[in-house]
């Protein structure tokens, strides 16, 4: 077990660890470095390279294909003349006529509205930084940002979408539309801005 | 000796690393002493999660009961050619077999069986081991907090696979799918489990640890 050192110097940060609770300094790090608790080995910080201009471009590229992605035609089906189109919110509305609003409603809110949210309030916060007059109320935005991230399900919903196509396939004849490819950017991207930014 | 003494709660000093009552914010991770709320975020401060046992009990308890019904009744119904065939999420993973898609089958059975038990025995495990104390695998322990944080919302792949199968496959007796009450308990599931984690706080087994009783 470590032991902490008595003094602080003024650039090291006091960090309580978010798993163990061991109360220790961690030092400025450079960039692209991570900080980890020694006792339980939890990663305390982790800094960037670029840590707003980064993830504000991805985040606005996000912004574009989340637009396509709910505009776009997501799956279609053709089976002996009959032909179905669907968009991206063709599930939880099928859901919510079939009596299951329940499920629609957390299959709505973890692959649009948590997605949405968080792209929002991440295009947000790091485009107010930059301001000269940064608009107020930025760190509330981004509490909520951080808070909606387990709820935003994008990679889950397309494995879910990868494993629905392939039931598909043996019934009927599927097309992919612009919608899934914009989503699998979507994820790509969503991961990056992620990964970029320094809470 | 100090710090052994210390380490086995027999004496009454607080063991918070030299700075008295300081609380390292939930939200933005600064370490302040003598406010209720935070003063960089201003967020509710608190030592630990509030009431954290209890809640994490009453989720896991409820997400245990549902976990029948959720493996019990079918996810979904697919009509084909007049003949209606109900699928359970156990159903669903032999049908993927059926059709060679070993590693999606594979896939699909660690997301919705092996994650969501992993979750249920993961948490009652960590919830005892912080009830009586115990200091055995306190480094594991905490490992398997987090990979059963982060892992848990990867269940929800055959809920968002019946969103989309219900939407498209709508051919009346050709070929239609409709969603099973089924999914309904599993995604009760999969949102339980994921608050149970949540409210779970991993540094309770480091405080029931060094003081060797319940928190």
């Amino acid at each position: 077990m470590s032991r902490l050192p008595l003094t602080l110097t003024a650039s090291d940060i006091l960090r309580e660890c978010p798993d163990c609770g061991l109360f220790q300094a961690v030092p400025a790090l450079r960039p692209a470095a991570v900080a980890r608790c020694p006792r339980c080995s939890a990663t305390l910080r982790r800094t960037r390279r670029n840590p707003v201009a980064a993830p504000l471009a991805l985040a606005t590229t996000a912004l574009v294909l989340f637009a396509i992605a709910t505009s776009m035609p997501f799956l279609d089906l053709s089976l002996r003349g009959y032909g179905r189109e669907t968009m991206l919110a063709s599930g939880p509305l099928a859901l919510g006529g079939e009596g299951m609003w329940e499920v629609g409603v957390v299959v709505l809110g973890t692959t649009m509205l948590a997605p949405v949210a968080r792209i929002f309030g991440m295009v947000w916060v790091l485009a107010g930084m930059r301001m000269r007059r940064p608009p107020r109320g930025l760190h509330v935005v981004f509490r909520w940002v951080e808070l909606l991230r387990p709820w935003s399900m994008v990679e889950v919903f397309l494995l879910g979408v990868f494993v629905a196509y392939t039931r598909l396939v043996a019934l009927a004849t599927v097309h992919v539309g612009g919608a899934l490819y914009a989503l699998a950017g979507l994820m790509l991207v969503m991961v990056a801005a992620d990964a970029a930014m320094d809470p | 000796m100090w710090e052994e003494l210390e380490q086995r709660g027999l004496t009454a000093g607080p063991n918070r690393a030299g700075v008295p009552h300081a609380i390292g914010c939930d939200s933005c991770g600064l370490v302040s002493h003598g406010s209720r709320t935070c003063p960089r975020c201003g967020y509710t401060l608190r030592q630990r999660k509030t009431n954290s046992l209890n809640r994490t009990w009453a989720l896991l308890l409820a997400a245990a009961l549902l976990y029948i019904p959720a493996n019990i009744l079918p996810v979904m119904t697919v009509i084909s050619l007049g003949r209606g065939q109900p699928d359970t999420i156990l159903t669903g993973v032999e049908q993927l077999v059926r059709s060679g898609l070993w590693p999606l089958a594979l896939l699909v059975f660690f997301a919705s069986i092996t994650v969501p038990v992993l979750k249920l025995v993961g948490l009652v495990t960590m919830l005892i081991a912080t009830h009586r104390g115990s200091a055995a695998r306190l480094r594991e322990r905490t490992l398997l907090y987090r990979i059963v944080d982060s892992v848990g919302r990867w269940s929800m792949i055959d809920v968002f696979m019946v969103s989309i199968l219900t939407a498209i496959v709508r051919m009346g007796l050709i070929a239609s799918i409709y969603p099973g009450p089924g999914v309904i308990a599993f995604s009760g599931v999969v949102i339980l489990t994921m608050l149970a984690a949540m409210s779970f706080d991993p540094r309770l087994m480091w405080d029931a640890a060094r003081t060797g009783k319940k928190p």
